[in-house]
């Protein structure tokens, strides 16, 4: 045992030589870089991040370190304990959900718009927010092989019973386009209605998958024969694996979007920088971008211009609006109880 | 002692898997003592994203959610600094194969603690750390490949 607390001795010791002649540099704010929070998908070396991290320090010459998170509810409140030593300037990967449930946790910088867009109209109501600037946005659509036989142009039609067990769904409680998908439903039905049609939907459904990644592979691995995603996920499908058989169902009733944000929270350290990131990712350079890595339509519509996106058909949009946080979570409440029901 | 080292492979060799095991298991300790001390002690992070994580618990007994929030949130630093400490003891202990049975009694604690506070997606991951904690310390996992044993044959005891 004196061998044991001898070591502990030693080992806490030489953490603590280590901590008083740590670099002090690291200790103090730092106003020549820039921490940005942002989803695994858009950090990653897969994804957006890197190359516009590159640009962006060659430009302004402020060093940009991203910091990963998995849920923004989580980071919303860390934010909100660490008060004014929180070490975010940039908040990603944000959607309209996170910022229905979460953002009032923290309060926010208004950020002033460099970029006018030419955004549908339906979609006019992303152009008036002041503290959450989008960077892209995709309609939410059923996606199939165009060998599927069966007609699917409105939401009562996955209810064929030649669907039975053959549609990947996303969980609504973990998954962003899986609550996209129910308040869509909610929307478009009476409640009585969307009650009901929920409830047959769970027996109809292959799975509700925790993520749109989980939902997706069992789509690629042809164990559903449709998937709730985007109508831009054939453009992937075309550009990363040159095969054109994928193809976004149009709901003749319309389709909700799916719109991604990024804000600068009031705890900020580089405010101003945090601020020129966000206007930055408004940029055409920025977006485009965006737009080839996430496959998600950019703001301004010119980037796309003669590339595969170009090739999307234009869908009936739903109006965008923000969500209120009790009508999501009763909403949620009903599904959850259906569940269990019909588990 | 060096010879003892490899001594222990003649005479205990059975144990060499959960060598295996202790030896990851201290690679992965003291890495996440370098992370944790990258982010909590030096890098300023008021609170782990766990601990958040934690409060958001509803299951958990009314005097931990206490000291959660009024003693290791207001004093993270500190807590962060000992977590760090904890991490590191345990990482070089089973790494070298010294004082492997204390350090394992530390690793249940912590892990015992981690449980109360991690998502249920997390439960069964430190579910199975307690577990391998506890075997280490019951076959003495320091005496193969280990310095153990070295002490062990010179002073015997149930802490080798």
């Amino acid at each position: 045992m004196k061998h044991f607390l001898a070591f502990v001795a030693v080992v806490f010791s030489c953490l603590t030589v280590f901590y008083f002649y740590r670099d002090d540099g690291q200790n103090s704010a730092d106003y020549t870089s820039l921490k940005v929070y942002g989803s695994g998908s858009f950090i990653g070396s897969w994804g957006p991040g890197p190359k516009l991290k590159e640009i962006f320090e060659k430009q302004t010459g402020i060093k940009v370190t991203y910091l990963e998170m998995s849920d923004p509810a989580l980071v919303f409140q860390k934010i909100s304990f660490e008060g004014a030593q929180a070490v975010g300037d940039v908040i990603l990967s944000l959607d309209q959900y996170d910022l229905a449930r979460a953002a009032d946790k923290l309060t926010w910088k208004a950020i002033e718009a460099k970029t006018s867009f030419n955004l549908p109209d339906t979609l006019k109501e992303l152009e008036k927010m002041e503290q959450f600037k989008a960077y892209d946005w995709a309609p939410i659509a059923f996606v199939a092989r165009d060998d599927l036989k069966i007609t699917i142009e409105k939401l009562d039609d996955l209810l064929n019973p030649e669907l039975k067990g053959r549609i990947a769904l996303e969980d609504p409680r973990t998954s962003s386009p899986g609550l996209n998908f129910l308040a869509w439903i909610y929307k478009t039905k009476s409640e009585a209605d969307a009650d009901q049609f929920v409830k047959q939907l769970m027996a109809q459904a292959h799975s509700f998958s925790p993520s749109w990644s989980a939902a997706y592979g069992l789509f690629k691995n042809k164990q559903a024969d449709i998937v709730l995603s985007y109508a831009t996920s054939p453009v992937y499908h075309l550009v990363e694996e040159k095969d054109s058989h994928f193809t976004a169902l149009e709901f003749k009733d319309g389709h909700p979007v799916q719109v991604e944000f990024a804000g600068v929270p009031e705890s900020c350290i580089n405010c101003d920088a945090g601020i020129r990131f966000v206007q930055f990712l408004q940029t055409p350079e920025a977006q485009k971008i965006i737009m080839e890595k996430n496959y998600m339509f950019p703001m301004i519509k010119a980037v796309q211009e003669g590339t595969a996106f170009d090739g999307v058909k234009n869908f009936k949009l739903l109006p965008f609006k923000l969500e209120v946080k009790e009508q999501l979570q009763k909403w949620l409440g009903t599904w959850t109880e259906l569940r269990k029901n019909e588990g | 002692m060096l010879q003892a080292y490899f001594e222990s492979l003649k005479y205990v060799g059975h144990l060499l898997p959960i060598s295996f095991l202790r030896i990851f298991l201290g690679y992965f300790y003291l890495q996440q003592a370098f992370k944790d001390w990258q982010v909590h002690v030096i890098g300023n992070s008021m609170v782990s994203d766990l601990l958040v994580e934690a409060l958001n618990k509803t299951q958990m007994p009314f005097w931990y959610r206490f000291f959660l929030t009024e003693h290791l949130m207001s004093h993270w630093p500190f807590y962060a600094f000992v977590l760090v400490g904890i991490q590191a003891i345990i990482g070089i202990s089973y790494l070298i194969g010294y004082v492997v049975r204390p350090a394992s009694i530390l690793g249940l604690i912590l892990c015992l603690n981690y449980l109360a506070v991690a998502s249920s997606s997390q439960e069964f991951f430190f579910k199975l750390m307690i577990a391998s904690h506890v075997l280490l310390a019951w076959v003495g996992a320091g005496r193969c490949l280990g310095l153990d044993y070295y002490f062990y044959k010179r002073y015997r005891g149930i802490w080798w």
